[in-house]
């Protein structure tokens, strides 16, 4: 099998600014143009740009860490890079699987017990069959949620979905890995374990993409650094050279 | 239509199996903690056949032998086109959680709508079968296996009305209620529950030109056992071709903003 990569292409996403609901009605909309604006004033749809014109190019090897303020972009672009969101402008082309920890929640049903979620989330995640059996047991190791599992997701604390959505996240390796801020992990116990996890897990996939705010994360899991700034990319270099233009701007 | 387009189109078909089985997990929640699970569907099935082939066939003057089969049948059919229509809208926006956190194409979601909806006609068919054995519906070899033709037709202007009324109804959110009252009258004035034998000829205009009749008619002439006419069979591939080319046309045109507003 080839190689992964990720390139993009002058890739930009706008995401609409929905204000109103009749931004969203057709009939609003119809109204708004036959009485040339004077039936509703919900006027046309803003956009903001959130990530504007990303022309990277991210091979195997890669360990990229991300860095800039909230709301520099580095979200918008972990999304586009692991493939769930398409860029409104520009290309993008993904060579290779990808697994992400971007929503740790996502795909879980309520209703179902743990067992049934893991099930699901497999099947979601497009693991063969066959893995099902490793990947549940790996699960009930790493989560230590016993008799729980067996129980619907509705008796389970926030943490400990969270656990099993980090399991889950985390149990079968990808080539590419797309990581967003490791923070708020669960318990003080929990934390240790899920870095642990992390590190053995990263080092199984060619790509590693994460966004981080901390220099030591940066420095002991990347060897590639992006620093954002108002939806661009403005250093493309070493984890320190990416870092020292962060710093610069003054929000350290 | 570019290549990302086409691409997830034939991804949806490759994961088929993820579909039909998300589709089916919609058919457990709908019964979720109820004691007869999908036989509600159909008990309910039962009840709305035998109410409206009493009152409507004492009404219209039908003999029950006939116009109980006629129902069930006619039933089936419009709870598959129904169902997709009115559904269509919500099947991009239901599935925003999902193919916005796993590897999962868009189209996965018109699918599992399609599927869904066959499984509802199923509902119905459970029903027609027990009425088709005791009631000894004159079905015949030849005439019954047009029912595959049909279904095949009923997939494909299916798929091609979710494809674009998924993006237009994510995008444009009253579409759906919209389409909600439009296929309320549509029931009223297609031949569901009443038979076009009964109506003056100088009215068989207002049901020649709705394409509902001819979809339904093709649907149920082999369950009932009679061939449906050439016209509506013709009618019923044009309809769901010029759909399935609209469907394509809507999804290449608004696929990739349409996350942003899921």
């Amino acid at each position: 099998m080839s190689e992964p990569f990720i390139e993009t292409k002058s890739a930009s996403i706008d995401y609409p600014i929905i204000l109103t609901s009749a931004q969203q009605s057709l009939f609003a909309g119809l109204a708004n143009t036959m009485t040339a604006g004077r039936f509703a004033r919900s006027g046309r749809v803003q956009y903001v740009t959130a990530l504007n014109g990303l022309t990277v190019s991210i091979k195997a090897g890669d360990r990229v860490g991300l860095v800039g303020r909230n709301g520099a972009g580095k979200s918008t672009a972990l999304r586009m890079l692991a493939g769930v969101l398409p860029p409104s402008r520009g290309h993008i082309s993904i060579h290779g699987t990808s697994n992400s920890i971007l929503n740790l929640g996502a795909g879980m049903d309520l209703d179902l017990t743990g067992y049934e979620n893991i099930a699901r989330m497999s099947r979601l995640q497009g693991i063969p069959k066959a893995e099902w059996d490793e990947v549940k047991r790996d699960v009930e190791d790493f989560t230590e949620l016993g008799k729980f599992l067996a129980l619907p997701l509705r008796t389970y604390s926030a943490g400990m979905s969270l656990r099993l959505g980090f399991a889950m996240a985390t149990t079968y390796p990808r080539d590419i890995l797309v990581i967003d801020e490791l923070i708020g992990a669960g318990d003080v116990f929990f934390i240790d374990k899920a870095i642990a996890r992390i590190e053995s897990f990263a080092s199984k996939t060619k790509i590693l993409i994460m966004a981080t705010h901390g220099l030591a994360v940066l420095e002991s899991f990347c060897n590639r650094g992006l620093f954002f700034e108002g939806g661009k990319v403005k250093a493309d270099g070493s984890v320190r050279e990416a870092w020292d233009a962060y710093v610069e701007r003054g929000d350290v | 239509m570019a290549s990302d387009d086409l691409k997830d189109i034939i991804d949806g078909f490759r994961k088929i199996r993820t579909a039909i089985w998300l589709a089916g997990e919609d058919m457990r929640t709908r019964y979720t903690r109820t004691a007869l699970g999908p036989w509600w569907g159909v008990l309910s099935n039962v009840v709305f056949v035998g109410a409206l082939g009493l009152t409507f066939g004492a009404i219209f003057g039908q003999p029950m032998q006939t116009y109980l089969p006629y129902i069930a049948a006619s039933m089936a059919c419009w709870t598959f086109l129904n169902g997709t229509v009115v559904e269509a809208p919500s099947s991009f926006v239901r599935g925003a959680g999902i193919v916005t956190s796993y590897p999962i194409p868009l189209s996965t979601m018109v699918i599992r709508t399609v599927a869904d909806k066959f499984a509802l006609f199923g509902h119905f068919i459970a029903v027609y079968a027990v009425l088709a054995v005791w009631l000894k519906v004159p079905v015949t070899i030849l005439s019954f296996l047009m029912i595959f033709p049909a279904l095949l037709i009923y997939a494909v202007a299916g798929y091609g009305f979710t494809l674009g009324f998924g993006m237009l109804g994510a995008r444009y959110r009253d579409i759906g209620p919209a389409l909600s009252s439009v296929m309320m009258l549509a029931f009223l004035i297609t031949p569901v529950f009443w038979q076009k034998v009964g109506m003056r000829s100088e009215t068989h205009w207002l049901i020649d030109f709705n394409p509902f009749y001819h979809l339904i008619e093709i649907g149920r002439a082999p369950l009932l056992g009679y061939h449906a006419s050439l016209t509506s069979w013709l009618v019923s591939m044009s309809v769901a071709v010029v759909v399935l080319g609209f469907g394509f046309l809507i999804f290449a045109s608004m696929r990739r903003k349409i996350y942003y507003w899921m």
